[in-house]
């Protein structure tokens, strides 16, 4: 785990997008979370009157032009109907603090200066940008036999993904970064536990996109997982999740992050 | 006769609920900046000889930023949900009694909340942070001016 305490060089970074980690092509990322202010000024204030609205998320991304990756990425500009899920990690091992979001494309290009490298840059859209986030896996993790990721976070250990008492949340979510599948990998489950219930409130069902169990796998891709808490509510419970993968000699690369939000 | 200062004695203090437990997060910032301003309305008629303006409200914000270090990002990133945060800035450094300002120490205190929170890595430098803020009402210099 990077240190907590110390300044971390963008060198330390990694990044992925969907099914890809783009830490060898992509050599700025910049994520922002901004909140709109309305005005609320009248004419009896003394001075300016503001009250904090919608929260908002961007990212800027730049670095050097590589065939294999230009015809993915170009593709989140032409082709993608839905966000893409993100994960900045700063770091590259479990329990390094991350950024996760869902990125929708606004613009991709490619520079070619006669006098310098060949270059992209990108921005978009950061939906539903979390900033309270971690790693639980090492980035492109080996997965190296059926159990071994079944022990990401120890149920009941203060860890971060433990959230505890007094963290509040209204949306948690779990990337997975399928980067690479072996063989003998053929689907994983997310186990979601909790501890004791905050009385009067109630867990929705969870939404999901693939499934929270016997997800199949097919090949290298991106899963995301979300739970919300209900409308004008927020939540007091601890929170760990298992990913455990299925198969035999299991084999592949994955990076998973998970984040929780106050809105 | 003035006494310049240097910006590493400056303090910002923040915390949600009780000031008096506000924690000292310049640790892990290098630079603070609370601009106000007051707007100005352009007056000019065709008579006059120079331009005129009447003063209008105040406004206040305040940014700081630093490099990456993963503790302080817990904390900033709590703070981007919350809408009521108190801070005391000690742009000259703290005096001999924490959450009073002296005259070559002033303090100035008040409520914000965050209005950006933002996060950059470059492969060629250190990974940093930088957040805005807008601050509820007027803040309140200690001494008054």
């Amino acid at each position: 785990m990077a240190p907590r305490t110390r300044a971390l060089s963008g060198k330390d970074a990694s990044f992925l997008i969907g099914k890809f980690d783009y830490s060898d092509i992509f050599s700025m990322v910049g994520l922002s979370t901004t909140r709109d202010k309305a005005d609320v000024t009248v004419l009896k204030d003394l001075g300016k009157a503001y009250v904090p609205g919608h929260f908002d998320g961007t990212l800027r991304l730049s670095g050097i032009f590589s065939a294999v990756e230009d015809k993915e990425l170009q593709s989140y500009v032409e082709e993608a109907s839905e966000p893409i899920i993100s994960t900045l990690i700063l770091g590259n091992k479990r329990l390094d603090r991350a950024k996760m979001s869902q990125i929708v494309t606004s613009e991709y290009g490619i520079d070619t200066p006669v006098d310098d490298k060949a270059g992209i840059s990108g921005s978009g859209q950061a939906s539903g940008l979390m900033h309270h986030c971690v790693a639980l896996t090492n980035v492109g993790q080996q997965i190296a036999a059926a159990t071994n990721l079944t022990d990401l976070v120890t149920p009941g250990a203060k860890t971060f993904i433990d959230l505890g008492d007094g963290h509040k949340w209204k949306r948690v979510r779990l990337h997975v970064h399928l980067t690479a599948k072996g063989a003998g990998l053929t689907g994983f489950s997310v186990k979601v536990t909790s501890g004791a219930a905050v009385t009067g409130n109630n867990i929705q069902n969870p939404t999901n996109r693939n499934g929270a169990a016997g997800v199949n796998i097919f090949g290298p891709q991106m899963y995301v997982f979300e739970f919300k808490a209900p409308e004008g509510q927020t939540v007091d419970r601890h929170w760990t999740f298992l990913l455990t993968p299925t198969g035999g000699a299991a084999g592949g690369t994955v990076t998973a992050a998970f984040g929780r939000s106050q809105e | 006769m003035p006494k310049p200062i240097h910006g590493k004695d400056a303090r910002l203090f923040a915390a949600v609920g009780n000031p008096a437990n506000a924690d000292n997060i310049s640790r892990f910032l290098n630079k603070e900046s609370l601009p106000r301003v007051r707007d100005v309305y352009d007056v000019t008629t065709q008579g006059a000889a120079s331009k005129e303006y009447i003063s209008g409200l105040t406004d206040a914000t305040f940014s700081f930023g630093g490099p990456f270090i993963a503790v302080a990002d817990e904390k900033f990133s709590e703070w981007m949900g919350e809408n009521r945060l108190n801070f005391g800035f000690y742009p000259a450094g703290v005096g001999a009694a924490f959450g009073t300002g002296e005259e070559e120490r002033p303090l100035y205190k008040g409520i914000m909340f965050l209005t950006e929170y933002s996060l950059d890595a470059n492969v060629g430098d250190k990974i940093s942070v930088s957040a805005a803020a807008q601050i509820v009402g007027v803040p309140v210099r200690d001494p008054a001016a």
